[in-house]
């Protein structure tokens, strides 16, 4: 719930998901998940192949607020109308291509417009056809140890100065005007941002509701969550305290049975899932049932 | 207030009880969205250790050519492609009636696997998404020493919205988009957890704690 004038929550362009991990041989490196791009093939990898990121360790160092879940789809639900400028996200629409980009850009450094060794210059300069020009770019014979707005422990930002030739400054663009009802869903490895400034005349409020799979270890992340809710703390990935554990009016585990449907309290963990459903294929009623035992619904 | 409805309860606790417990696991260093990211507390960026550096040079070891050439190439595909996003600007989203989702247009789903970001219209009817904004609005008033919502009646009910999560509709953008998983296969069921952490584009669970219900 973002009120008009608020520009506290000004968080520039990033990715969710971990920071260091996207390069680590431990993290993303489990699945290979960007192992075209580190042969040179950039043009082969496919943001949509799902499977490849179940082995995906996001969550290295501990970062708070870093997500340990595997989430497909980044989503929120508007509560408000909105548009551009009046709180509302950005997206960077390259998906595929900007990954490349970020993933590369720390394996290179510019010639030009740059004081030795320095990896970035002043705006004016990062924004010159001449600094931006492939001949200014080099791959870096002995690799730094730069990767250019990645910090262990903290989330994965860029930045135009950081990520020049992704022209950020214009190449983020806002959602088309939301409706309360309205969901927007973008990719895990979109580059988004939010309004720097509020500068609407009401409020800019969202439920925030990503779009997570069920895996194996999606189902072991509900099995910590689920405690978390049933005590009304925190959930595992944020910060501890004492939450909503002495409000008044918060949810309970037993309130689900009345306040949503069966499917309701499966996406909370509190109910099994039906692996008998007619028309699963093996591949589903295999997961729903590792789901289940994880969840310790089988005894 | 939308619990005041609930009648009495028929089975209290009953699952609770059946829960598995785990034990207490430590919890993460306290912090809020300032401590997520660098450049939100005031640190700056900079080389990292130098493993990193190893680590680098094993990544792309016996391939420096290939990715120096494919550099090249991305850097031309970007010069050619930002002009035209800058230019369409927000059209350049795709959008899509939830009503059609399970039905998706291929334009659509074309753009989505492109772009990577979609709007989907009246997921939730209007006056409904307003209620729940006013329902949070009071658990917000009760609750003055709210630090961010997780467990409210309005989140775990849109949460557990058998619109948001159910069957393959929301996910089914992304199985009509993408290449089905090979190894863990189950799409179908849609495991929208209750406060899935982390991303602070969740304007609202982040920003409430800032905004005491007496502020304007």
């Amino acid at each position: 719930m973002r009120l008009p004038g608020d520009s506290r929550f000004a968080l520039g362009p990033h990715v969710d998901g971990g920071s260091v991990e996207r390069w680590d041989e431990q993290g993303y490196g489990l699945g290979k998940v960007y192992d075209a791009v580190w042969k040179g093939r950039w043009e082969d990898f496919d943001p949509w192949e799902s499977s490849c990121r179940l082995p995906v360790k996001s969550d290295l160092h501990q970062g708070v607020g870093a997500c340990t879940a595997f989430r497909m789809f980044q989503g929120w639900l508007s509560l408000s109308t909105c548009g551009a400028f009046q709180g509302t996200l950005l997206a960077n629409p390259l998906l595929a291509k900007a990954t490349a980009y970020y993933l590369l850009r720390p394996f290179f450094s510019p010639k030009r417009g740059v004081e030795s060794g320095a990896q970035t210059a002043s705006e004016a300069v990062s924004t010159s056809a001449d600094f931006l020009a492939s001949n200014n770019w080099e791959l870096d014979v002995t690799p730094s140890s730069w990767l250019q707005g990645a910090t262990p422990g903290h989330g994965q930002e860029l930045s135009h100065l950081l990520h020049p030739h992704l022209h950020l400054q214009n190449s983020m663009v806002h959602m088309p005007t939301v409706r309360p009802g309205d969901y927007v869903a973008w990719h895990c490895d979109t580059i988004h941002s939010v309004d720097k400034t509020h500068a609407g005349t009401t409020d800019s409020s969202v439920l925030y509701i990503p779009t997570c799979p069920l895996t194996e270890d999606n189902a072991k992340y509900l099995v910590r969550q689920r405690e978390k809710f049933v005590n009304g703390l925190p959930s595992p990935d944020f910060g501890g305290g004492v939450g909503e554990s002495e409000h008044k009016g918060r949810v309970k585990a037993e309130d689900l049975e009345e306040l949503v449907d069966v499917e309701g309290r499966r996406a909370v963990g509190l109910e099994a899932w039906d692996a008998d459903a007619e028309g699963l294929g093996a591949g589903e009623r295999e997961v729903l049932d590792r789901a289940n035992t994880v969840l310790g619904f089988y005894g | 207030m939308m619990l005041s409805a609930i009648r009495t309860l028929r089975t209290p606790a009953r699952r609770a009880l059946q829960l598995r417990t785990v034990a207490t696991e430590a919890s993460k260093r306290a912090g809020d969205i300032s401590d997520a990211f660098v450049s939100l507390s005031g640190q700056n960026f900079a080389p990292l250790a130098p493993e990193y550096a190893g680590l680098k040079g094993r990544l792309i070891r016996g391939h420096e050519d290939a990715v120096r050439e494919s550099w090249e190439r991305l850097l031309k595909d970007l010069r050619e492609e930002i002009p035209h996003i800058v230019e369409t600007g927000s059209k350049v989203i795709p959008e899509i009636d939830f009503k059609d989702i399970d039905d998706a247009p291929e334009t659509f789903s074309k753009e989505l696997r492109k772009r990577g970001v979609a709007v989907i219209r009246g997921v939730v009817p209007e006056q409904e998404a307003l209620g729940w904004k006013e329902d949070l609005r009071e658990y917000i008033r009760e609750n003055p020493q709210t630090k961010g919502m997780r467990y409210g009646p309005i989140e775990m009910g849109s949460r557990s919205n058998t619109h948001q999560l159910s069957h393959p509709r929301t996910p089914k953008s992304s199985n009509s988009t993408g290449r089905e998983p090979k190894s863990s296969p189950a799409p179908t069921p849609t495991c929208s957890k209750p406060n899935a952490s982390s991303c602070p584009t969740g304007i609202a669970p982040i920003q409430i704690p800032r905004y005491p219900p007496n502020t304007p």
